[in-house]
This record gives structure tokens, C-alpha cells and sequence, in this order.
């Protein structure tokens, strides 16, 4: 493997952003994604043009990206780290981000933490307390919430130092993370899409509750607010008018598969992008709070 | 012609001189016979203070059969499951320190007991009084859930376990005006402390002893055959409440502790003492059991004390062993990192569909 590649830099960049490096994507690729090579072999390499919004992330940036193709925007680049690429924790790859001179980032970094747990039924059965979400199921085994924020909290770790990474590379600029979308309500939409998964198993598979997946939604916004406010990254919420009455996305909203969100979404998105980067754009003192963007609240609560 | 005497022709043991361990303190074994012995097959139930602790691992580590009736969420991780006092001890117990704390304990597991004290504020959460450490709650709900959880838990343990291993810890205890006796002062970790409301209390050997009978006569009322070995930790006060040196304090605890836990298994043939204390603060060993403070145990002299209770009760080298419950928790994990590799899949393919036409 190069050195390129052990630094972290397995970035793929799409919608208007090409890799600036000369290190094939084949290259970069494990083995087991050799299948895909297809889609990125013929992909042109590109100089990289400096933006003044930065968006990086995964996979759900790829919502901004079909938004940006549709409608293009010469202020807002988007590079899209690769998920299947561990960079060295909390080291930023300052040989992709050092090209780059943004006036603004925004984070989509990371955002199905949510699902590991509570998307396909395990072992255990549970249900947990959540302030934002009434009931709970007591025929389910009911976790502390301090317990369950804590197994969610270790499917982060990657997560945070991709974050961190970020902020380290773009110290002074204004920086907010942006959040995954919300989960959807549909479970044999899900179920469904799951089961292509789970070949050579013809049973149904399990979804967890949807109001159990709400409740973890929110517990990772909680979990990431507060890792933004610890390093001065604001943060933006889904947009309001993409939830429905309980708090689940909107069907209209939804890509074809159990995790990620659509082009209209990514519309949305953009707008709130443009929102807090206008917001910041005349601040003196940094990151500015505005209508659906907030600041996290202190605290990492029920840590052990 | 000699002279006939009590003393003479008595076990090694017996003779300070003559018993292994004055020259080379790893042949202290200061338990030559034990009451009972004790399976690999056996449930093995821990509690106590925090030297029993390192009782529950190494059981857990040596193949014997450490009982555990209160499992952790299978979404836990292990490392996190302990963090969180899972699998510490055979329920999720916390410290028990005195032998007040554990008579209300199984007391209140069978309904004989109802504390005033049901939970206190510790900044925007609430905490267990009785195990305050455990875990932060987000409200009474949710911690009065997780006691009755708990109380269950304790309930199988008392008449599921063939052995109860139980370390006695200190005299010294804070009880509200109920006699609810706490683990820890009020204020520590949770709670305000009310001079008006809380009193300190030394226990003294009689209570100890009346205090370990009552828990044994009820665990026995829900388990004929429990089997019980006491034991003193040799750990010293981290601080007293009473106005005198800390060693002070140590001392006239310890030694009520231990003259306690004689009384009991004195007229009792199915509780033993096992001299955990004796191993570690031996002269034989000069002090080498203790860490740099002073007071914490040394690992080389936690696998003294359990060397010997495994040679004493079971007469085998304990063998490494996995427990079932490790099993289910493992389960747990592997569910969720099963279904981080199915997620991982559905990213990298809504990364093609990004290349398909927009919608």
C-alpha cells in the first residue's frame, strides 16, 4: 500500500470535484470493492478548484451531490471520503484538504451510527427512555438510556476522527455539521430493501420498531452536538418541513434504500448550507446560531 | 524422657516456624482444610467489597462457574459492560461494604425491607442510593425500572447459587433515619448530605455477626444447601469518618470483621472463613502485596489468595475457561458489527446511484 493510502488519502471526490491525486482509485480500494472499479475507472482526473463551501462526508453527502448535478453551484464543492478507508485517527489528510482553501465547512461525515442498532432486530430485544420521543415498549428489554448511549457511542469512534481531522485542517474557518437524515417509517420498505442482504434467507427480516430507530436518531444527534460544541463545530438539524408529524422523514424524501435520503433532500440540504454559511459570512467572532442550525449542549451525559 | 504436651506432635501448619512461608511467602497457604468443597460445576455467587472484585474475576477466569443472574444489554460491548458494574459481581450489586448493607439488600429483594431513600439527584440525572455508582438514570421511571430488575436479579441469585462468596469491607457506614444503611456517605456521588437526617454508624462485632446470620438464614430460607464462604478484605480504609488515624480505623475494623465472620462460621457447618486477609497483610510476605499507596493489592498478591482457594475448596489448578454469558454478550456485538457491514454496503452502492441520472 503507498503512503498516500496509509495517510488517509482514499478520497473520492464526486459531484463537481474530481481526486486531485495520481494515485489510481484501484489503488485505493480493498480487494472486496474490486466490483465497483467500473464505476470509478473511467473518472477523470481533475485539477482541484478551490470553493468557498466545502462540504465533506460519506455517503449522504451523495444527496448533495445529484442536488448539485441537477442544479449546479460554482460556490459549493463537495469531496466524499471514502467509508471503507480508516485514516489515521484524528490526523486530517492535509494533502487533499491543504489543496483546498474553503470559506466555509460543513461536515457530513458519518450519520447510519444510528442503524447499527436500531435498524435489524438483535439478539435482545430493547427499548429505552428518550426524552424527545414518548412510550416505550415494556415487553422489550429496557435499557438505560446511559447504557444504550454508550453502545451507540462505540460505533462513533471512526466518526469522530474524521470530524476532528476536519477541524484540524480548517482550524479558523467557520465549520458545522451537518445532520443524517431522519429515519424512515416504512419497515417493509426496509425489510425489503434489507433482505437482498441476507441471501439464501427467505425469512422476513426484522425491523426494529421504528420509534426505537427515532429515539436513536436523536440520541446521535445528542452525542454529536456535543462533540461539536466541544470543538466549535456548529451544528444543523434536518430541516423541519422533511419530517413528518412523527418525526420520520418524509416519503418524498426518500432515496431507495434503508439508510440514505434523496435528491430533493439534498435541495434542502443545500439551503440550509447556504443559510448558515450566510449567517457566518459577516461574523467577526466566528459561528453565528440561525433558524435550524444550533449549537451542541455541553456535556457527554451517561458516559461511563 | 520428653515431656508430653499440647504442642507436641501437632501439624506444620500449626508451628509458626515449622509452616511454609516464613523463608519463601509463596508457600503460604494458611487454609490447610476447608468445610466443604467447591466444582467447577458449582454456581459460584460473589459480593462485597472491592477485593472481591478480583475473587469474581479470577473465578471467571479459571473455568469455575461464576453465577451471573443480572446479564448486560447484549448491545453492550464487554469492555463498556463493565464499565457500567456488569459482570463485576454476580448481580450488578455495586460494593457492599458491611454486612448491614447486604442483610437489607436481600432483605429488600424479598419485600422485608422498604427504604425511605428511593433515589438521589446527581446534577441533571439520578442515581441508585443503594449502588449510586453504577449508572446515571434520566429519571425515577427509569432507575426504579432497573432496581426492580436488579432485586430480581439477587432473588435468582439466592436460590440459583450452590456457593456465596461474600468479603466483608468495613464497620464504618452512613444511615439515613430509617437505618437504610448506604454504600457510600450522601453527597459523595449523588444526593446532599443532611446532618440532620444522616448519622454515621461503626458497627461492632455482635451487630457484624447478627447482621451476617440474618442474611444467611434468609438466603437459606430460599436455598437449603447454600454453601457460604466469608472473607475480610485486606484493602484499608481509603478514609475514616471518626477523628483518629486512618490506620486506627483500619485496625478496629478489620479485626470486628474478622472476629465476626469466626463467630458465624463457628457454630455453622455450611460457612467457612477463608484467610484472604491473612495472605495479603502476612508477615511471611513484608508488605510486597501492596501497591505504592500502601493499600491497594497487588496483582501477584491476588493470585496468592486465589491460588490458594482454589487448592483449598477445589484441590485442582484452575483451568482458563469461557463462561455462557460472555457468549451472549458477544452475540450482541457481533449483531451490530454484522449490521455495520451491511450499511457499509448500502453507502458504497447509493455512491453508484450517485452516478446515475438525478431523479
Amino acid at each position: 500500500m503507498s503512503e498516500k493510502t496509509a495517510n488517509g488519502g482514499a478520497q473520492s471526490i464526486t459531484g463537481i470535484m474530481r481526486c486531485a491525486s495520481d494515485i489510481p482509485e484501484s489503488a485505493l480500494l480493498p480487494p472486496k470493492h474490486h466490483r465497483w472499479l467500473k464505476a470509478f475507472g473511467g473518472a477523470p482526473k481533475r485539477q482541484v478548484r478551490k470553493v468557498p463551501i466545502l462540504v465533506v462526508g460519506t455517503s449522504h453527502t451523495n444527496a448533495v451531490s445529484r442536488a448539485l448535478a441537477k442544479a449546479p453551484d460554482s460556490e459549493i464543492g463537495v469531496l466524499r471520503l471514502r467509508a471503507s478507508m480508516i485514516p489515521r485517527p484524528g490526523r486530517p489528510n492535509m494533502e487533499i484538504y491543504g489543496a483546498l482553501d474553503p470559506s466555509v465547512v460543513i461536515s457530513m461525515i458519518g450519520g447510519n451510527q444510528h442503524l447499527t442498532l436500531g435498524l435489524v432486530e438483535g439478539p435482545e430485544p430493547f427499548d429505552f427512555e428518550c426524552p424527545q420521543v414518548a412510550g416505550i415498549d415494556r415487553t422489550r428489554r429496557i435499557i438505560p438510556h446511559a447504557e444504550v448511549r454508550a453502545a451507540l457511542f462505540e460505533t462513533f469512534h471512526k466518526v469522530l476522527d474524521r470530524m476532528r481531522g476536519l477541524r484540524e485542517a480548517y482550524r479558523d474557518k467557520p465549520m458545522a455539521h451537518v445532520s443524517a437524515p431522519p429515519p424512515k417509517s416504512d419497515p417493509k420498505m426496509l425489510a425489503n430493501n434489507l433482505r437482498a442482504y441476507h441471501p439464501g434467507d427467505d425469512a422476513e427480516v426484522a425491523i426494529v420498531p421504528r420509534k426505537i430507530n427515532l429515539k436513536l436518531h436523536h440520541l446521535q444527534n445528542d452525542i454529536l452536538r456535543e462533540f461539536c460544541a466541544e470543538n466549535q463545530i456548529d451544528f444543523i438539524d434536518p430541516p423541519p418541513n422533511t419530517r413528518d408529524t412523527s418525526g420520520f422523514l418524509q416519503r418524498q424524501y426518500w432515496q431507495r434504500d434503508a439508510a440514505h435520503a434523496n435528491k430533493l433532500y439534498g435541495d434542502e440540504i443545500l439551503n440550509s448550507i447556504r443559510s448558515y454559511a450566510g449567517s457566518v459570512a459577516n461574523a467577526p467572532n466566528g459561528p453565528k446560531t440561525v433558524a435550524g442550525v444550533g449549537t451542541g449542549s455541553p456535556g457527554l451525559q451517561g458516559r461511563p | 524422657m520428653t515431656t508430653a504436651h499440647p504442642y507436641r506432635g501437632i501439624a506444620a501448619y500449626r508451628h509458626w516456624q515449622r509452616a511454609p512461608g516464613a523463608d519463601n511467602a509463596a508457600e503460604l497457604d494458611p487454609q490447610p482444610h476447608t468445610k466443604f468443597t467447591i466444582s467447577p460445576q458449582d454456581s459460584i455467587a460473589t459480593a462485597g467489597s472491592c477485593f472481591a472484585q478480583h475473587v469474581a474475576r479470577h473465578l471467571k477466569n479459571s473455568g469455575f462457574n461464576a453465577l451471573v443472574t443480572e446479564l448486560a444489554p447484549a448491545i453492550l460491548p464487554r469492555d463498556i459492560a463493565s464499565k457500567f458494574h456488569y459482570g463485576l459481581f454476580t448481580a450488578r450489586f455495586g460494593n457492599i461494604y458491611t454486612a448491614r448493607q447486604l442483610r437489607q439488600l436481600v432483605e429488600r429483594a424479598y419485600g422485608q425491607f422498604s427504604p425511605e431513600a428511593t433515589a438521589w439527584r446527581r446534577g441533571d440525572a439520578y442515581v441508585d442510593p443503594f449502588r449510586p455508582t453504577i449508572c446515571d438514570f434520566v429519571s425515577t421511571d427509569e432507575l426504579s425500572a432497573e432496581r426492580d430488575r436488579h432485586l430480581a436479579a439477587v432473588r435468582k441469585m439466592v436460590e440459583t447459587l450452590d456457593v456465596f462468596v461474600f468479603t466483608l469491607g468495613l464497620t464504618e457506614a452512613w444511615l439515613d433515619r430509617d437505618g437504610t444503611v448506604f454504600p457510600v456517605a450522601p453527597g459523595v456521588h449523588g444526593g446532599a448530605f443532611d446532618p440532620e437526617r444522616y448519622t454515621l454508624k461503626n458497627f461492632t462485632v455482635e451487630e457484624t455477626a447478627e447482621d451476617l446470620r440474618a442474611t444467611l438464614d434468609i438466603i437459606r430460607r430460599h436455598n437449603k444447601t447454600a454453601r457460604t464462604v466469608l472473607t475480610v478484605s485486606p484493602v484499608p480504609l481509603m478514609a475514616t469518618a471518626l477523628d483518629r488515624h486512618v490506620l486506627v480505623s483500619t485496625t478496629y475494623s478489620k479485626a470486628v470483621l474478622r472476629v465476626a465472620a469466626q463467630m458465624v462460621t463457628d457454630n455453622d457447618p455450611l460457612t467457612d472463613y477463608f484467610p484472604s486477609y491473612e495472605i495479603i497483610t502476612a508477615p511471611h510476605c513484608r508488605g510486597e502485596y501492596f501497591g505504592a499507596d500502601a493499600r491497594s493489592v497487588t496483582q501477584a498478591g491476588v493470585d496468592h489468595v486465589m491460588r490458594v482457594f482454589f487448592k483449598a475448596y477445589a484441590g485442582v489448578e484452575p483451568a482458563i475457561g469461557e463462561k455462557s454469558t460472555e457468549e451472549i454478550l458477544s452475540n450482541g456485538v457481533e449483531h451490530r458489527k454484522k449490521t455495520e457491514n451491511i450499511l457499509e454496503v448500502i453507502c458504497e452502492e447509493d455512491l453508484l446511484r450517485s452516478d446515475e441520472p438525478p431523479q
